[in-house]
């Protein structure tokens, strides 16, 4: 189950040759993540919230990706954006980010949600485009419900709603070494400084680790151990969309019961194959699968290695 | 007959000291299965501790890396409770021998009584069964020994596990098999080795059991995760002979040890004439 309470409209003017296309997909993090987990042969039930002319697009646009969708009609309109790429790089013309949800849409989408959650073995818990679309309070309240029917929870989240769906535990986590940073979980890029946020995040509720690096191997802590994920490099075409390719990689193996670090290696796959080509959440199976062979998950555990002796142990009794 | 072994080790099944200890044991011929705990449980000695889940013990499959076909499991519960169960026939056929390690620091002298990877080994041998604990030094990376009294720790704690030589303590521990298959039943070979590529240990010689020595444990900070710890007591000038010393001297040690017994020499004589 892809949980994406706000999917957007994405249109995007191109020129690849003498006359310029209009692209219209349907956009944002649940539903590029439901893309790669389709084509990585699993099937997605989407759960998401439209509403007005923009989701009335958006609706037939999502049952083409091949979800199985369910929708809350909402009152107030769905969020897009139009971007024009004719000069090579993305240029924003307009972004609608839309209503924040309302209470009765909230608890209409979290009921159908939940049933859905519930019959699947991973469901990914995908951010709104923009933080205040969503209460961060419903993740919590999601996470904790899923896993305590022995639901996988798989999230690519940041800032209040990462804190809020770690106070009920996740499965997987993905997040970035900048959003570490933005949220002050980590002071610098360090690795070190990274290592210890992971092991924070780890204590902090989530089982599983994944912090992506701009241009240097992700990190990943797996049962309590740092490692490195080590793959061949690939000339990036668009840098967006790796970290989804990760999240959805692994819900996907997950899902078909694979082992975690298959499961990594595969989202590694997919992210770098995602990047060498315009259009987020796209992968061929074949192509990913021949590639997880040459990830590699190399321990990079560098913790500092302490030296005790008894009588300290003693002195470190808190005075009564 | 093809040797069944039990690996297991207490720094957790994702650790790289069990996947080289694994393999060593599958380039070898042996009919190897591998279980440990989740996460880290250094410092459990031989505690009996597990967590179930609607009354079943937890337990993943967690296949390793290059190990395929080799049956691995990842197990809610301390080493010496795996160990135990593992010889009850929870994993397959009982093991006739098991491999604690490869342990990410050294576990000498009479401290490796809290040591959870000396505590499977104990476990296994108190339940009639071959055991051997073998560990890496890891203080003793480079030019730091534990002779040198931690001058070299803080460069010795930046190399990166991956660089650590693990299969020199798997190879030191599988050429040592032999003398352990051949050994009473109820003692343990515990095996340190420092952290060198093989072709630069001076050789593999007995220790005695320093008076103290080294244990692993980890602290637990809160909010901060684990710490490891290497508990040992300072100020010892490394007792010459002994596994401490042999491991700053660059030379992998090996001590035979044994678990619970029972003390013969206490005069305990008269008490049935007491009312």
């Amino acid at each position: 189950m892809v949980f994406a309470p706000t999917p957007q409209l994405t249109v995007t003017v191109d020129q690849p040759n003498d006359h310029p296309e209009l692209h219209l997909h349907p956009g944002g993090q649940g539903v590029w993540q439901a893309r790669m987990v389709i084509s990585l042969g699993v099937d997605v039930v989407l759960c998401a919230a439209l509403g007005g002319e923009i989701g009335q697009v958006l609706e037939p646009l999502l049952v083409s990706e091949g979800v199985d969708l369910k929708v809350v009609v909402r009152d107030s309109g769905s969020g897009g954006y139009v971007h024009d790429r004719r000069e090579g790089s993305r240029q924003e013309i307009a972004d609608v980010p839309g209503q924040p949800l309302s209470r009765h849409e909230i608890d209409e989408l979290y009921n159908l949600a939940l049933g859905e959650g519930l019959r699947a073995s991973v469901s990914i818990l995908s951010g709104p485009n923009e933080p205040w679309l969503v209460p961060a309070d419903l993740y919590r309240r999601f996470a904790a419900d899923l896993g305590a029917n022995g639901g996988r929870v798989v999230v690519d989240l940041s800032g209040d709603h990462l804190g809020s769906v770690l106070e009920s535990g996740v499965f997987f986590l993905k997040v970035s070494h900048e959003e570490l940073i933005r949220d002050g979980r980590a002071r610098s890029d360090d690795t070190e400084e990274l290592t210890r946020a992971m092991y924070e995040l780890h204590a902090g509720g989530a089982e599983t680790v994944v912090v992506s690096r701009a241009d240097q191997p992700a990190l990943a802590l797996i049962d309590g151990e740092l490692f490195q994920v080590e793959m061949p490099r690939l000339e990036a075409a668009d840098p967006r969309g790796a970290g989804d390719s990760m999240t959805a990689g692994v819900a996907a193996v997950v899902a078909r019961g694979g082992d975690i670090r298959t499961a990594i290696r595969t989202g590694a796959a997919a992210g770098a194959l995602n990047v060498t080509r315009h259009g987020l959440g796209t992968g061929r199976l074949d192509s990913i699968t021949g590639l997880v062979d040459r990830v590699r998950l190399v321990p990079a555990d560098s913790r500092q290695q302490e030296r005790t002796t008894p009588d300290e142990l003693a002195g470190r009794v808190v005075e009564r | 007959m093809t040797v069944r072994v039990l690996i297991t080790n207490d720094d957790g099944i994702a650790a790289p000291g069990i996947q080289a200890l694994a393999w060593a044991a599958q380039q070898r011929g042996l009919d190897v299965v591998v279980a440990a705990p989740m996460e880290e449980a250094s410092g459990t000695s031989a505690a009996m501790s597990a967590m179930e889940r609607d009354g079943r013990v937890v337990v993943n499959d967690h296949p390793l890396p290059d190990l395929a076909g080799v049956p691995a499991y990842g197990v809610a519960g301390s080493p010496g409770f795996i160990t135990l169960i593992a010889l009850h026939g929870a994993f397959g056929p009982p093991p006739s021998v098991v491999l604690s390690g490869v342990n990410r620091g050294a576990n000498a002298g009479r401290a490796v009584l809290h040591s959870g990877t000396v505590g499977a080994a104990f476990t296994a041998a108190t339940n009639g069964c071959r055991a051997m604990a073998v560990s890496l030094d890891v203080l003793s990376a480079g030019e730091a020994t534990a002779a040198s009294g931690g001058v070299a720790v803080d460069a010795a704690a930046r190399v990166r596990d991956a660089e650590r030589h693990w299969g020199t303590a798997a190879r030191v521990a599988l050429d040592l098999l032999p003398r352990l298959t051949s050994a009473p039943m109820e003692s343990v070979l515990n095996v340190n080795t420092p952290d060198l590529p093989h072709g630069q240990l001076r050789g593999v010689r007995r220790g005695t059991l320093a008076s103290f020595g080294q244990v692993q444990m980890t602290v637990a900070e809160s909010g901060h995760g684990f710490v490891r710890t290497s508990l040992e007591e300072p100020g010892q000038a490394a007792q010459p002979g002994t596994d401490v010393a042999l491991l700053a001297a660059g030379y992998a040690s090996v001590t035979a040890i044994r678990a619970v017994s029972e003390a013969t020499d206490i005069d305990l004589t008269g008490l049935d004439e007491q009312p």
